[in-house]
């Protein structure tokens, strides 16, 4: 049974239990109840989603950095990562994801929809997550096109304020390759479980500072914080599991969780897949991503379904044009039942962009 | 949710006419924090009015903007777990086994109980608190005392679970 059929299931058989009505019977018992004095109190506060990012895709990085790297002893963690160039992929791809995740704006102004046949589909679900699912185009294309060409070198630095070096390369869609460089000390703490790390990731023009401390505790389930400071950091929970590897990202804000995605990479019936899971924030649903070839072209193919009353599944074909040496993204999405139509974004990946990721490229048809 | 939150503040002034609606709107959510701790449905039914008047009784110390489904299974949780702890001490102590409910008895038959027995007590409230009553996993840390990370952890390994053997029990 697929996981989308049990969440049905249980939700549809909780339904089927009779709950009597003691509405009556409790407000008869609550009117002989005496009265407390009003407290006063204060609505929860609320914000918005953007220009703190940059400063915790540094944290994010270290955190993703810690798991490429990190290796406690030496010989108690390193099993775990027995596929590690996965890990890596993920790695790489999620930092630069995050990127795409921290520029809010950078999504409005290369967005657009062509229009056609999406006038079927005005309650389709899949147009207001689209965007955010979006996001993570970047992270998938490399992470499933690098497959096992990681080339990954690690090298212990003499002249240098930093103890490590690491390199590692992912491939995409087009096969661009790009190069990766972490520099870093790790530091153990008294509790040889806990460590500190500090360093910078480098990718293309772009350099991110990393500061980083966690716990690990056993060979297939890790736990780490990084934390910009007590109030800003971000927790991840890295799972070895039967059928691959999942990692829980959470992102805090002045103590408030933001944003919250599983990404589970794995196969399935021959293909390699990744599944991006929403738990927290403004987006929902669950993504599974994989590539494959038609008419001698890679394009992406997703699966979704976005739980909820009404329920949706789908899918979604995403294809890299190259208009006016730039490249966007176009993709159809084809609504169970639904029309397909299309949606396109300009593709400008993390090594591309200035520093910080602020410039966009953006073609219009 | 606006509609829940505005009939809270009528209630906070002992305002009760809209309690009906507040109570369907939130009545799945109290049963199942309930019977994912104890069985029996009658004890559930009487423990979910318990849960109602602490509610209504102590709703001064609810803060707005609050989500009222954590905040109710929180208050039902520790209902469940008080009556779950007193029942297996009076069982123990008094030797009076027949005459109260274990957490065991009056077992029920519908299928969603046949579902959520196949997972250990700590992974049926997960997923009873995310599945059912639609709580998302930072509203489940505080009411199960667990980090997020082992929250998550729990419930993906009752998920697999479930996918696994539910087709043996339906």
């Amino acid at each position: 049974m697929k996981k989308k059929e049990l969440l049905q299931l249980i939700k549809t058989k909780s339904q089927e239990v009779e709950i009597k009505d003691f509405s009556q019977n409790i407000i008869d018992r609550v009117k002989y109840l005496p009265h407390h004095e009003e407290q006063v109190v204060t609505a929860k506060r609320k914000f918005r989603f953007q220009p703190y990012f940059i400063g915790l895709l540094t944290t994010m990085a270290a955190i993703f950095a810690f798991v490429i790297f990190y290796q406690p002893g030496g010989e108690e963690i390193v099993p775990q990562f027995e596929d590690i160039d996965q890990i890596i992929a993920f790695s790489a791809l999620s930092t630069a994801s995050l990127i795409e995740i921290a520029e809010d704006n950078l999504t409005e102004s290369s967005y657009s929809i062509l229009g056609f046949g999406n006038e079927d589909n005005e309650d389709s679900k899949i147009d207001t997550e689209i965007i955010d699912v979006s996001r993570y185009m970047e992270i998938m294309e490399k992470l499933l096109s690098s497959d096992n060409d990681f080339d990954l070198e690690k090298e212990e630095l003499t002249n240098s304020s930093y103890q490590m070096r690491m390199n590692f390369k992912t491939k995409d869609l087009v096969n661009q390759q790009v190069d990766y460089n972490v520099y870093y000390n790790r530091t153990p703490l008294q509790n040889q479980n806990q460590f500190t790390l500090n360093g910078y990731i480098e990718v293309g023009d772009n350099t991110y500072d990393i500061t980083a401390e966690g716990l690990s505790n056993d060979a297939n389930h890790l736990s780490m914080r990084a934390a910009k400071d007590a109030s800003n950091y971000i927790d991840m929970q890295y799972v070895k599991e039967e059928f691959g590897y999942t990692f829980y990202v959470q992102i805090t804000k002045d103590n408030v969780v933001i944003e919250e995605v599983s990404l589970t990479v794995g196969e399935e019936n021959g293909y390699k897949q990744v599944v991006l899971d929403f738990i927290e924030g403004d987006s929902t649903g669950s993504y599974t991503f994989r590539i494959i070839e038609e008419d001698m072209v890679k394009t992406i193919r997703i699966g979704y379904y976005i739980a909820g009353t009404e329920s949706e599944s789908g899918v979604i074909t995403v294809r890299v044009m190259s208009m006016m040496n730039a490249y966007q993204y176009m993709m159809v999405i084809k609504p169970e039942g639904g029309t397909a139509y299309t949606y396109e974004r300009g593709r400008d990946t993390t090594e591309g962009r200035g520093p910080h990721g602020m410039s966009v490229v953006s073609v219009d048809l | 949710m606006d509609q829940i939150h505005a009939i809270i503040e009528e209630l906070r002034k002992r305002d009760y006419k809209s309690f009906d609606t507040f109570y369907n709107l939130t009545k799945n959510q109290v049963f199942y924090a309930i019977v994912s701790i104890i069985r029996d449905k009658d004890l559930a039914e009487d423990l979910m009015q318990d849960t109602y008047t602490k509610f209504l009784e102590k709703i001064d110390q609810y803060h707005s903007g609050a989500n009222p489904y954590a905040y109710l299974s929180t208050i039902a949780r520790n209902l469940a777990i008080n009556t779950y702890n007193r029942n297996k001490k009076e069982i123990i102590s008094d030797e009076i086994i027949e005459s109260i409910p274990s957490p065991e008895e009056s077992v029920n038959d519908e299928d969603i109980f046949k579902i959520l027995d196949l997972l250990e007590p700590i992974e049926k409230e997960i997923v009873t608190l995310h599945v059912i009553n639609d709580l998302k996993f930072k509203d489940i840390v505080p009411i199960v005392d667990k980090p997020l990370g082992t929250v998550l952890w729990i419930y993906n390994k009752a998920i697999k679970k479930l996918k696994e053997k539910v087709g043996d029990v339906l």
